[in-house]
């Protein structure tokens, strides 16, 4: 059987690893060894705006031939896990719309393919409206996975008590806290799709949902899945100007623009702090990776990241 | 065979204005997997839809002469969409009188590009996954002109029945729609879909317009037109013709 591998890389993490095992990446260190160094690894997972793209785009694809595919993304996400212990896999939104497997199933094999996979979370996209509320509600029961949004009120809508602002992750003695954050849908979305949703801006919600997070759960890494966009020519909000504006978020996964960032986004958050920026395009042509590592006392300290392009012959 | 090729980046930033933070490398990798294998529990799981889906969606329903793409000012797959829907509502609104001037659809909507050659009723499908129905609006002619600045604005966008080019502050200039030169007094009728017309894309010119709806998928459209080329003989063979122009 054709296999492949992931190769070994350098590393830049002398200050705290030591000579010893500087000459690789993170990614290739085994958590026991690090567990001797005091040192604990998270490994998160992510797609965004997969758009019912279950099976990779054919051959003869002007764009993307031969590229992603649900089953090609579940050999790597469960190579992978062969080898990490604490993997944390999420979405972005928009899983639904963009095959005739949606026109088809209502979303009912995205679900069921991602529950397989063992997806953790994700969030609502404006595309995930399509079908209305009902849908989503119908195709729950397939999904093994939370849903989180923060800046969205069901009340009063079938979505009501069905979707969290938050959730807590629990990974190798690490506390992962992960929340949503929608576009808005006036003007995007049909109002007969997203009936009684309330939209709340998103900058005042994610710093108030990430300062509980931060400080009230002590988490020790706040990740936000957002469906915002990457980035605007007017001031229309999105993941940068999200990044410059909130305190308490380590990392931004984004959507929606379907934009193949081809390096995370570092920036200085309100307070100084590192934040990260990232997104994998759309199609599940990419699968995102960030290694994160936390010294003994939990302080995240370094951060790896990864894309993996997915093909099946040719590169 | 074993295929593997990483292209690796080091270290990209550390922040210098960070100052309690901890110092964070960051490093980046890019890593191409050839030969992924298709992971057969997954396969097992999505085999019994995929059956339905394929004996559903694999019907080769037109042949292309060129890949069609999206484009700015133009693009042949606009182009596409565009005359299929104008051509559909003139002889739908034959009847009743009415004369269709304009086609206008949003780049966001065109979800894939189509390839050269074989073309599948569920590459249709992919192209317009969205139930969006075919509807013609009644507007003036000065919110047909605020139409064209919108279009002027984005750069760009599918349309049909009309020539405008885009000067350089953006705005529509030697426009005409259907030879003639706009009349801002007189009514102008446009096809769209019920998304923009209904203010999708936050549009504001059709608000106040007559609305005609049609009842038709503008995918079922599409599929149509290809079918009819196919069963006269014909293949699709669409290019950009300079309908919107950036001017010199």
């Amino acid at each position: 059987m054709d296999e492949f591998h992931f190769q070994n890389r350098r590393s830049f993490l002398r200050h705290m690893l030591g000579a010893g095992v500087s000459l690789y990446a993170f990614s290739s260190l085994h958590s026991e060894t690090l567990a001797v160094k005091g040192i604990s690894k998270l490994v998160v997972l992510y797609t965004n705006d997969q758009h019912s793209r279950i099976e990779p785009f054919p051959i003869n694809d002007p764009k993307y031939p031969d590229q992603g595919g649900f089953a090609r993304r579940a050999t790597v996400i469960n190579k992978i896990r062969a080898t990490e212990p604490n993997v944390l896999l999420l979405d972005a939104g928009d899983i639904f719309q963009g095959t005739p497997y949606f026109n088809l199933y209502h979303g009912e094999v995205e679900y069921k393919l991602m529950s397989m996979m063992g997806y953790d979370c994700t969030t609502i996209g404006n595309h995930d409206f399509d079908l209305g509320m009902e849908n989503i509600v119908t195709q729950m029961p397939h999904a093994k996975f939370d849903f989180v949004s923060a800046n969205y009120a069901f009340q009063d809508t079938p979505l009501e008590n069905r979707i969290k602002p938050y959730k807590i992750f629990y990974r190798g003695g690490l506390k992962i806290g992960v929340f949503g954050l929608g576009i808005e849908l006036k003007g995007l979305v049909g109002e007969k799709q997203y009936g009684n949703t309330r939209y709340f801006n998103p900058v005042m919600v994610a710093n108030d949902v990430a300062r509980t997070l931060k400080r009230e759960e002590k988490c020790d890494f706040v990740i936000c899945l957002s469906h915002l966009g990457y980035k605007y020519e007017d001031r229309k909000v999105s993941d940068v100007i999200l990044s410059e504006q909130t305190r308490n978020i380590d990392l931004i996964i984004g959507a929606h623009t379907h934009t193949f960032l081809e390096k995370p986004l570092v920036k200085a958050n309100l307070e100084q702090k590192e934040i990260h920026v990232t997104q994998v395009g759309w199609a599940g042509i990419w699968l995102g990776r960030v290694d994160i590592l936390f010294s003994h006392n939990n302080k995240k300290n370094s951060l790896e990241t990864s894309y993996y392009k997915i093909f099946k012959n040719q590169v | 065979m074993k295929f593997f090729l990483s292209i690796f980046f080091p270290v990209i930033g550390i922040l210098s204005c960070a100052r309690h933070s901890t110092v964070t490398s960051l490093e980046l990798s890019h890593q191409y997997l050839a030969n992924v294998t298709a992971d057969s529990v997954t396969n097992l799981l999505l085999r019994p839809y995929k059956l339905k889906h394929d004996s559903e969606m694999t019907e080769v329903i037109v042949y292309s002469e060129e890949a069609l793409l999206k484009g700015q000012p133009e693009g042949n797959l606009g182009n596409f969409v565009s005359d299929c829907l104008l051509e559909r509502a003139a002889s739908e609104f034959r009847e009743k009188n009415i004369t269709i001037d304009a086609v206008l659809l949003n780049n966001g909507g065109l979800r894939v590009s189509l390839p050269k050659g074989e073309i599948t009723k569920g590459k249709l499908f992919e192209l317009m996954p969205f139930d969006n129905e075919m509807m013609i609006v009644e507007i003036s002619g000065k919110k047909f002109y605020e139409m064209l600045c919108f279009i002027a604005a984005k750069g760009g966008m599918p349309v049909a029945g009309f020539r405008m080019e885009i000067n350089t502050k953006k705005k529509p200039v030697n426009v005409t729609v259907n030879g003639n030169v706009l009349d801002t007094n007189a009514t102008y009728h446009v096809v769209s879909s019920d998304y923009l017309i209904n203010g999708g894309d936050n549009i504001t010119f059709f608000s106040d317009g007559k609305k005609y709806a049609t009842s038709l998928f503008i995918r079922d459209i599409l599929i149509s037109y290809c079918r009819k080329l196919t069963a006269s003989g014909k293949t699709l063979d669409v290019k950009t013709d300079g309908r919107i122009s950036f001017s010199k």
